[in-house]
């Protein structure tokens, strides 16, 4: 292996993480985001977003923010009281780089469940999936995903650059694969509301800090 | 562009000051959709009440003059357009004709009409429009809910709906159903449920149960699942048995979905417009707030032509579905836009925002989605270029 290349570089480092969001979700890819980090001084602004194993003991300095959605992900939302505003250094940027690939994660295996969702519902006597804009959309998505991936292992050229337009379109994916799913992916014990919270936890981590 | 008259600028401008009195309850609701009690007697309520019953059945004190408007489509399009600037979620969860109304408008006799808005006129009693299924959502020749005759009462009513606003709390509804196979024996049905039986969240009454469910977004409409159990339903009660065969059932559905889709532009197009004077109201010069208006204001115009349309050629499909295929793009993608503009954690820093980033997604599978609008479109369009 080239150990000359940054670890976030290496498509093994960014399957890796693709591998943690499709295979156990948004909450323990959040984790491996931030492990050993501490959430506090990389914060780029005054909120977080946590696993719910990490969030501080009670009576500390900091505000629950409740949110049903994250609350099935495991996922809390804090808000920092007097720490806040002190270094707002943003994720290293190959933690930037997990966050956004494990996010990618998630995308794949909600489409992979809208896909069996699709295969079993018919409308006007066809199967949802055989429907040519239903195909397309998945055609899309599957392509736009392919392009992120590549996207995110050469992010290491310009992590700030590259991992927001990354984070901006899988928001846009999200949503793109939560419709397939019709009004059933709207209620708030569906699956598919990962897309969403990731979203939310992309959002409260959008900062990348400057590469040392 | 289509320049609304004296009267619908009038509904316009006090649509408009009432919306703040709806945002100022939006994320109360939302936590709580329960909690609605304190809300009815709300000024814009008895506004958008009265936007949704046709004009020789309004009644109450007229507001400066606000009884003299059409009940055309246009009219509730730009009323409620600035109430959903407000809260898209509370104008849902607003007793009344709603949804219903429009179906009632279609296909009711005169009786029936005087039964239904003498009813809502309460401000305290609300109504549902059940169409969509658990299997086949609003495909309507998959519908499976099924008026079956009943020497006693005329039919009983079995089947499930699902994605039903309101239909937890209603105490009219109309209901689609099949009387036998093929699209003429589909027909409407206006029931009425009476409170025994009522429990905690969730009403029991003979032959019929309902059960709100947990949504994502707009959750004031208290989307709930209905389960008709051999309801009895009585003869009197099928609507459209004054119109000929073919316009009793799905084409009075049709029709009213015509209307349906430029209503939920509306609200798409509020709710779009409200993101965005929340962002201009913290960054005044966030990048691309002006285009951002622009789009949201070139699709206003697009739900109030596609509205007028609907009152002049109510079976025209394509204008609105443009109208809801496109205003609900618009809202979803500024909402994203909001969420960039205001920096890290802006939807957590903004508890509105996040709101209206999970109410803009709703609009997508109201009234068919944006696949089902693609195809009318495209239909539409393809069948008038053969015309040509």
């Amino acid at each position: 292996m080239d150990t000359t290349v940054p670890a976030a570089t290496r498509p093994g480092y960014v399957d890796a993480a693709i591998a943690i969001g499709r295979g156990r979700g948004l909450a323990a890819g959040l984790e491996a985001a931030l492990e050993g980090l501490d959430p506090v001084t990389v914060a780029p602004s005054c909120y977080v977003a946590l696993t719910e194993t990490a969030v501080p003991a009670p009576n500390g300095p900091f505000t629950l923010i409740p949110h049903r959605l994250a609350e099935h992900e495991g996922i809390r939302f804090v808000r920092l009281h007097g720490q806040c505003p002190q270094t707002h250094a943003g994720l290293p940027p190959e933690r930037a780089v997990t966050l956004a690939a494990v996010r990618l994660g998630v995308l794949y295996a909600m489409l992979d469940a809208a896909i069996v969702f699709l295969s079993d519902r018919t409308a006007g006597g066809v199967s949802l999936i055989d429907k040519q804009l239903v195909m397309g959309t998945i055609a899309d998505t599957v392509a736009e995903a392919g392009l992120l991936r590549e996207a995110l292992t050469l992010a290491f050229t310009d992590p700030a650059a590259i991992v927001g337009p990354c984070n901006e379109q899988l928001s846009a994916l999200g949503w793109q694969v939560a419709a397939l799913f019709g009004a059933s992916g709207y209620l708030e014990d569906h699956p598919v509301r990962a897309l969403y919270v990731s979203e939310l936890v992309a959002g409260a981590w959008s900062e990348v800090s400057a590469p040392c | 562009m289509l320049t609304l008259d004296g009267r619908l600028n009038e509904l316009r401008r006090s649509a408009a000051e009432l919306a703040p009195e709806l945002r100022a309850q939006a994320l109360a609701l939302d936590a709580d959709p329960a909690q609605i009690s304190h809300l009815l007697d709300l000024p814009a309520y008895d506004l958008l009440r009265k936007t949704l019953t046709p004009r020789h059945l309004r009644s109450g004190t007229p507001r400066s003059g606000l009884l003299d408007f059409d009940h055309s489509c246009l009219a509730v399009v730009v009323s409620l357009l600035e109430l959903a600037r407000g809260d898209a979620g509370l104008v849902l969860a607003c007793p009344g004709p709603a949804l219903a109304g429009m179906v009632i408008d279609q296909l009711a006799d005169e009786a029936q009409q005087v039964r239904f808005y003498d009813a809502m006129a309460d401000g305290r009693t609300w109504s549902f429009f059940a169409m969509t299924e658990p299997a086949h959502g609003n495909d309507a020749t998959g519908m499976q809910t099924a008026l079956v005759k009943d020497p006693n009462f005329g039919y009983r009513l079995n089947g499930v709906k699902r994605y039903i606003g309101n239909g937890a709390r209603a105490r009219f509804g109309v209901v689609f159903a099949r009387t036998g196979p093929g699209p003429l024996a589909i027909r409407a049905a206006l029931i009425e449920l009476d409170n025994k039986g009522t429990t905690q969240g969730t009403r029991g009454t003979g032959g019929f149960s309902a059960r709100p469910l947990d949504m994502v977004g707009l959750r004031g409409a208290r989307v709930a699942e209905l389960v008709f159990d051999g309801l009895p339903v009585s003869e009197e009660a099928l609507l459209g048995r004054h119109l000929s065969g073919s316009r009793r059932g799905i084409w009075g559905a049709m029709r009213t979905f015509n209307r349906m889709r430029s209503v939920v532009a509306a609200l798409a197009v509020g709710t779009g417009l409200a993101i965005h004077e929340l962002v201009v109201g913290e960054r005044p010069a966030a990048p691309g707030a002006v285009e951002v208006a622009m789009r949201l204001e070139s699709c206003r115009q697009l739900v109030y032509a596609a509205a007028a349309t609907a009152d002049r050629d109510p079976d025209n499909a394509q204008a609105s579905s443009a109208a809801k295929m496109l205003a609900q793009s618009v809202a979803v993608r500024t909402s994203r836009w909001a969420a960039s503009a205001l920096g890290p954690a802006a939807a957590l820093e903004y508890p509105l925002l996040e709101k209206w980033m999970r109410d803009v997604r709703a609009f997508e599978f109201m009234e068919g989605t944006t696949n089902i609008q693609r195809a009318h479109v495209a239909r539409a369009y393809l069948r008038k270029d053969r015309e040509r």
